[in-house]
């Protein structure tokens, strides 16, 4: 399966939840416009949060993202996916491996599992999204709120340091 | 307006004047008694007025 | 017109059969009913218009004695019975009123009336005792006590408050017309009338054979006279109208003073509203703009680990190595030429052939060099994308919680305001009324002067046709003749409206003067009265004036200044038995006035009333006893109790 084209399918349970995230919670107001937003974001929240989940095909209805959204976004798709690989000790641990897999096998034969703990880490992002946003809401205001903590809850474990990117960056050049 | 003493002129007509007073003398009178006595109706009173008028008027 | 006796039975509070006896001693003229409310003093002069009249002002019309109507069985009757004896211009009368009622056995009514009031009225002539005839019974009431006097001799002290209303818009028409009927100007009236009716009725006697134009003319006059007389009719409406809508924009002015506070509040509520509105509207760009900053939280969220895999890929050195713009086939090309691009030997086996081959792993295609450096711009892009994200997104959050707040206190502010606004009229409404009010009177004016404009071309227009029909009639004797009659009738007709309303202006001013003197006799306080053609009354203040007086006693005061003036005025009159006016005097039956004066009023009114009137029978409180005997003491002819056993209310008993 090559990731990052053509259509892209949502089911089961997760794609009820990707309904939901993408549904208007107030006025015209939604917290993800499109599908493709959500498929930006979860991956990284599921590893974040090291959450994954199994694919299941309950409940009745699918949702997909389009082939041009997909190929509009596919730099980012792929960014997430040579982070998530770089990052996984679990998955794999010598770190060469892992630079491999970033950027030499995506995309090949070899690259089989990768996807699919990939796929993985992008459902159970769901499943965080869903849990956080739009099951403990019930008002209007409730939405708004909820985000914010979890954004709030994010920035303070984790608030960092653009500098120091920067640096690293600029040294790698040297 | 007065042509001669005792004339008035009234709508083109002459009008002696003592006697239409005389006439308003005993109208006033009659009326008088009538508001006690309610003896006369209105339409015979209008016609007691008329036939004094006349006879007023035809008398030397 | 002397009151002797009233012989009441059975007659609302009276139970039984209950004489009361008037003093008519010159001297002594005054009659001291004493009575606690309740105990039937507006009954009794309620008594006399019922007497009379047959009228009563109760609600409640059944007038049979409660107390009577318990002891009655289902099926029986009893009468009411009310007997008023006096003398008028030296007869003696007797009038009668009776009134039968049936006990039935309906719970719902009680009491039914049974038939008709009987009323007859006796008088003495000659030791015999004569009855009215039927059909002069109403005229002879008329000249006994005309009904529309009787509610002025017989003094309701209750009515006070809608006479008092009446003069509070300085209204008296109902004074003007028992003024004209009281000081016997209805001879001039009625012969006004009559002379007027005589005209019109020569008109008729036109012979119309001789000359059909004449016929025409009158005609033309009559139709002339109808509209004349419709838009009369119309005018007088129209001046009813009037003061319904004046008193109604009056109305309409005080309420909407009273309530100027609810225009502000509305204001204030306005503005709230909007505010309200406008943060609803600034809450939703605020939620746009937040969300619109989540759009970089994949970059943002990724931020820890782009750190994290740029740490590592430095520490393990996987850094470019790659040499720019050379890749796999510039290698091979070198190695298959056995010369580097320094100019180097690169034969298999040596070391630069090795350190070449080696480089294969780091140029395209095989190296992933490049990637890793793509990475890496990747990575500064992204993190320059989500840099300021969680700032904006905070302040964004903030101005979203900020607007809630206010709109919370608009809210509440709202709510408080509209609480206050419930308890106003809508000062809005009360002005929209008004204002069509207001155009609903300019209409009435215009309608006014467009009537009487129209009225006064009509008569132009009749008198003109009326001129031409005189020439034609003169030419023919018989009309001619019915021209001349007609002519004395006129001039009888003008002497008579000259003379009237030069009368009427005398007794007018007269009545005015009368009503001052009167007035100051009894309060010494700087009012004058003033009295118009139309009988408005003007009260106005003198200049050494100005007083502590309500309004309500004020009006009690000129009302009474004023029927005091009207009674005095009739007696002097009495003299000139030769005039054209004939009238006679009256009694004055007063019901508990002294309650709504003070003290000094009271000495005034006390010392004032039997010098005015040849009778005065008056209904006092018991706690007013006292003041009645120190200011009257030595006018009183009768004293007579009423007294309710047990504080009953449906018993009372004289004595």
């Amino acid at each position: 399966m090559m990731l990052f084209q053509g259509q892209y399918w949502f089911y089961g349970t997760h794609a009820d939840k990707v309904k939901k995230l993408t549904a208007e919670f107030v006025g015209k107001h939604k917290l993800f416009s499109y599908n493709h937003e959500v498929y930006q974001l979860a991956p990284i929240v599921g590893y974040l949060y090291n959450r994954k989940a199994a694919q299941n095909r309950e409940g009745g209805s699918d949702t997909s993202i389009f082939p041009d959204q997909i190929s509009n976004n596919k730099d980012v798709f792929q960014f997430n996916y040579q982070l998530i690989m770089l990052l996984d000790v679990n998955h794999e641990a010598s770190f060469d491996a892992r630079v491999d897999k970033a950027f030499r096998f995506y995309g090949t034969d070899k690259a089989a599992m990768d996807e699919e703990l990939y796929e993985s880490y992008v459902r159970g992002g769901v499943d965080v999204l869903y849990e956080k946003l739009i099951e403990p809401s019930t008002s209007p205001d409730d939405y708004i709120k909820n985000l914010y903590e979890f954004m709030e809850d994010f920035e303070s474990r984790h608030g960092q340091n653009t500098k120091e990117i920067y640096d690293l960056c600029r040294i790698a050049r040297s | 307006m007065e042509t001669n003493i005792g004339e008035i002129t009234v709508n083109g007509v002459t009008v002696d004047k003592k006697k239409a007073d005389n006439v308003l003398r005993w109208l006033i009178r009659q009326e008088a008694e009538n508001v006690r006595t309610k003896a006369r109706s209105d339409v015979q009173m209008i016609s007691d007025i008329q036939k004094n008028i006349q006879e007023e008027v035809e008398r030397r | 017109m002397l009151l002797k006796s009233l012989k009441l039975k059975d007659f609302r509070q009276f139970k039984g059969e209950q004489t009361i006896v008037f003093s008519d001693d010159p001297e002594k003229n005054v009659t001291v009913i004493m009575g606690d409310n309740g105990t039937g003093k507006t009954t009794l002069a309620q008594a006399f218009t019922w007497c009379l009249y047959g009228e009563t002002d109760f609600d409640d019309k059944i007038l049979l004695c409660k107390a009577t109507l318990r002891d009655m069985l289902p099926g029986q009757t009893e009468k009411v019975r009310a007997e008023l004896t006096l003398t008028h211009k030296g007869t003696e009368y007797i009038i009668v009123s009776e009134q039968q009622y049936r006990k039935t056995d309906k719970s719902d009514k009680p009491v039914e009336v049974a038939g008709q009031r009987g009323f007859t009225i006796m008088y003495k002539q000659g030791g015999q005792v004569e009855y009215v005839k039927q059909s002069q019974l109403d005229g002879r009431m008329k000249e006994i006590l005309p009904f529309e006097l009787a509610r002025y001799f017989f003094f309701d002290g209750e009515r006070i408050t809608v006479m008092s209303k009446r003069l509070s818009q300085g209204k008296g028409d109902e004074f003007a017309r028992a003024v004209r009927s009281l000081l016997g100007l209805d001879a001039f009236t009625s012969a006004i009338d009559h002379l007027k009716k005589t005209i019109k009725d020569y008109d008729k006697k036109y012979d119309a054979r001789s000359d059909s134009k004449i016929e025409d003319y009158t005609y033309q006059i009559s139709n002339f006279e109808q509209t004349i007389e419709l838009i009369e009719m119309r005018l007088s409406e129209i001046a009813d109208e009037e003061v319904l809508v004046t008193e109604r924009i009056g109305d309409l002015q005080a309420a909407i003073e009273k309530n100027k506070k609810s225009e502000e509040l509305a204001e204030r509520e306005k503005k709230l509203i909007s505010r309200r509105d406008a943060l609803i509207v600034q809450k939703g760009r605020n939620i746009t703009g937040l969300l619109s900053a989540l759009k970089r939280a994949p970059a943002y969220f990724a931020k820890k680990m782009m750190r994290d895999s740029l740490q590592q890929l430095t520490k393990t050195g996987k850094t470019d190595k790659s040499v720019p713009f050379v890749n796999a086939e510039t290698i091979k090309y070198l190695i298959e030429r056995g010369r580097c691009i320094c100019g180097a030997e690169v034969c298999t086996g040596t070391d630069a052939c090795n350190t070449l081959t080696e480089l294969f792993s780091y140029v395209p295609p095989k190296s992933i060099g490049d990637s890793i450096a793509d990475f890496r711009e990747k990575c500064k892009e992204r993190v320059r994308i989500s840099e300021s994200m969680f700032d904006d997104f905070e302040a964004k959050y903030a101005d979203v919680c900020a607007c809630d707040s206010e709109y919370a206190e608009v809210l509440q502010d709202i709510a408080d305001v509209g609480k206050q606004l419930l308890g106003m009229d809508d000062v809005g409404k009360l002005q929209a009324d008004r204002k069509r009010y207001e155009t609903n009177l300019r209409g009435l004016h215009m309608e006014k002067s467009d009537c009487e404009r129209r009225m006064g071309g009509l008569e132009t227009e009749c008198k003109r046709v009326e001129t031409e029909r005189d020439k034609l009639t003169l030419k023919d004797d018989n009309n001619r003749r019915v021209t001349i009659y007609k002519a004395y009738a006129q001039y009888m007709y003008n002497t008579l409206l000259e003379q009237y309303a030069e009368e009427e202006r005398k007794i007018r001013e007269e009545l005015e003067e009368t009503v001052n003197d009167i007035f100051h006799s009894l309060f010494d306080e700087g009012f004058m009265l003033e009295l118009s053609e139309r009988y408005d009354v003007n009260v106005i203040l003198s200049d050494f004036g100005g007083s502590s007086e309500t309004s309500t006693a004020q009006n009690i005061s000129i009302i009474f200044a004023f029927i005091a003036g009207v009674i005095k005025m009739a007696r002097e009159s009495q003299k000139e038995e030769n005039g054209l006016l004939v009238t006679e005097p009256y009694p004055f039956v007063m019901d508990a006035p002294l309650s709504s004066f003070d003290k000094k009023r009271i000495e005034n009114v006390c010392d004032v009333l039997p010098r005015i009137a040849e009778q005065v029978i008056i209904f006092i409180k018991d706690t007013d006893g006292e003041i009645a005997e120190e200011h009257l003491g030595n006018r009183i002819g009768r004293r007579l109790t009423f007294h309710a056993p047990n504080n009953s209310k449906t018993e009372t008993y004289v004595s």
